[in-house]
């Protein structure tokens, strides 16, 4: 590439990044004035009113959205509109990483009746759902008792957030007179759905940031072929998702490194554990833009929980390995067993919200 | 170390247990070529021979003078230590030793738990051709070559195949395919496949399972090797072959391949440790 078209693909990118982050502010901002009023509605009549709710809620939320990323900000606006609590937050978090790769289960599935492909245990997608699932078995009480820990912190968690607060109250100085403006135009009904969008498209907007990495001439394009130490593979896929912020997109990059489309096992077992722990970076961004201290904590307490279960899990990893295999094995191999699984990824966050 | 043509030297380790006596009783089923010389290293805190490990040499001594010209080493130190000085110092074709049975096996307990045996130090050393016997009945009836299929396989084929040329067992190349599609679009019939359809389609592991009979007859393999492909996670498939073939003797390549970069050593798992650890039959590493 010429050094000019160099200089303004790189401006395209900042441009977009500026108008990506801009927008994503905005919607959050909205959803937040949208939400408030909407307090008695989303909690006695959603029944999102209790940390297991909210877990059932975010997981829902995100296999309807097709993506975690979404929903789990708009956590964090609800949780500075004060519709949700910092544990309930937390709880909504965690539940949109149990929905948010519903997406590929659906495709594969839709590729099962076509008769296109046999077993549904032989793509990552099913694995991925499954490593995340059975790691934030884990995952969630270690995080709920860090975010309690955190919490006590009390005077010194709310000093150490004193300068990203001011930031907020500039963007909140700027954003507040047109928020205002549509606020006397749009119901708030409308005005969250609005923000939804916004969010969506905004992380839409973010994606064409991403400069395109050419794994092509590094180590990885060895992930099809050979066997990486389940700890390198870890921070392979935390580094990947601190870029992409996804992890259904962070598995997409691999795709090309390999002729004919596939990864070992072994290592796309700890490459999606370590996804996980990073694929929450945009959601503690969104924290800090919006000053949002709740936010932090929960963000923070969960991909902390997230980093510390995978390290608990790589002293047993043969061992979580064959777990891993066999639940592959049992659940996308056989028509019965599958269809009882995706009935319980429906039916378990509905009993979350009714019973939580 | 010397690829072997003939004869060949090998350095055994000799401790007083009886799975050096029965890893003696291992090495008289290979035929290896008349002429070849068999140096016996024993290791003691002292560098003295002791009246348990003196009678060991004697009966070891009584079951390999046929097959071999022994030489007799005695050593002070630690044996990682002194075997590695010994196979640095001087070309052996063969390092070989007996492991006694409960030292190794699949522990649930965490891997930093485990401490290492002679056996896997030496594993992950450059002591190679290293033949690491757990034969407590001799016996060499069943083979099996495992195979990466990356270009390092060849080397182990070829040397091993010479090392076994000889032992008239059946001969099994084993290819563990543990790749999932990334997308369902990319499904396609070689996750599937078994050894004869890879071969007949001419899949990557078909092609490569078909070089590897052709390496393996022309470094001399009597028997017909036998391929096989599974499906699965690598070690888990490995050690359900071993078992359901019956295996005597394991055959892997080593972790470090020459002119492999350290990086490259650092990233990888070390597979060959892996199955020293896990696998109850003999393994010869390469």
């Amino acid at each position: 590439m010429s050094r000019i078209s160099l200089w303004v693909d790189w401006t395209r990118r900042i441009f977009l990044a500026v108008a990506s982050v801009s927008l994503f502010i905005f919607a959050l901002m909205l959803v937040k004035n949208g939400a408030a009023p909407m307090a008695p509605f989303i909690r006695n009549k959603l029944s999102v009113d209790s940390p297991a709710s909210a877990l059932g809620f975010g997981w829902l939320g995100a296999m309807l959205a097709l993506s975690g990323s979404p929903i789990a900000a708009a956590a964090l606006s609800l949780q500075e509109a004060g519709v949700l609590s910092v544990e309930e937050t937390y709880g909504m978090i965690a539940g949109t990483r149990l929905g948010a790769s519903f997406i590929v289960l659906l495709i594969g599935l839709i590729y099962m009746r076509r008769g296109k492909s046999r077993h549904l245990s032989l793509g990552v997608g099913l694995l991925s759902l499954l490593v995340t699932q059975t790691t934030y078995i884990l995952v969630i009480p270690l995080g709920a008792g860090l975010l309690t820990l955190f919490s006590r912190g009390g005077n010194n968690a709310q000093a150490s957030i004193k300068g990203i607060e001011k930031t907020s109250s500039v963007i909140n100085m700027l954003l507040d007179p047109v928020i205002n403006i549509i606020s006397t135009y749009l119901p708030e009904g409308i005005i969250l759905i609005v923000g939804m969008v916004c969010i969506v498209f905004s992380l839409r907007l973010f994606d064409k940031v991403i400069p395109e990495l050419d794994l092509q001439r590094t180590q990885l394009s060895l992930l099809h072929r050979l066997l990486f130490r389940p700890w390198v593979a870890i921070l392979i896929g935390m580094a990947i998702t601190t870029l992409t912020m996804s992890v259904s997109v962070s598995l997409a990059l691999l795709v090309p490194l390999s002729v004919r489309g596939y990864i070992r096992r072994e290592n796309a077992i700890p490459y999606v554990m370590g996804a996980n722990i990073t694929t929450f970076i945009d959601t503690l961004a969104a924290a800090s833009l919006i000053g949002s201290a709740g936010g932090l904590l929960a963000v923070g307490s969960q991909m902390l929980a997230t980093f510390i279960t995978a390290l608990l899990i790589l002293l047993f990893f043969r061992h979580y390995e064959r777990f891993i295999e066999r639940l592959l094995e049992l659940t996308g191999e056989n028509k019965f067993t599958l269809g009882v699984y995706i009935s319980l990824i429906f039916l378990v966050p509905f009993l979350l919200i009714w019973l939580g | 170390m010397n690829q072997p043509i003939n004869p060949i030297h090998i350095l055994f380790y000799i401790d007083p247990s009886q799975a050096s006596l029965s890893a003696a009783a291992f090495l008289r089923l290979f035929t290896f070529p008349p002429g070849s010389h068999c140096t016996l290293l024993g290791v003691t805190h002292t560098g003295q021979a002791n009246a348990r490990l003196t009678s060991q040499f004697d009966r070891i001594t009584a079951a390999l003078s046929d097959e071999f010209i022994l030489h007799k080493e005695i050593a002070g130190g630690d044996p990682f230590a002194v075997i590695t000085r010994y196979a640095q110092k001087q070309q052996f074709d063969l390092v070989a030793l007996g492991d006694p049975p409960g030292t190794y096996g699949s522990p649930f307990y965490p891997w930093f738990l485990h401490s290492q045996q002679l056996s896997e130090r030496l594993a992950s050393s450059p002591v190679k051709p290293l033949l690491i016997s757990r034969a407590t009945k001799p016996r060499l009836n069943n083979i099996l070559f495992g195979s990466s299929g990356e270009e390092p396989a060849r080397r182990t084929l070829e040397i091993g195949a010479k090392l076994l040329s000889n032992t008239g067992a059946r001969v099994f190349i084993l290819h563990v395919m543990s790749q999932l599609a990334f997308e369902n679009s990319r499904f396609s019939d070689d996750l599937y496949y078994n050894a004869e359809a890879a071969i007949k389609s001419s899949s990557r592991e078909g092609v490569h399972l078909s070089k590897a009979i052709e390496i393996l007859t022309q470094a001399g393999i009597k028997s017909q090797a036998v391929p096989r492909l599974r499906h699965g996670l690598v070690l888990d498939e490995m050690m359900a072959e071993i078992k359901e073939q019956q295996i005597d003797l394991l055959v892997i390549g080593s972790h470090h391949q020459p002119g492999q970069r350290r990086l490259l050593s650092l990233m990888l798992e070390d597979v060959t440790h892996d199955l020293v650890s896990e696998v109850q039959c003999s393994v010869l590493v390469i």
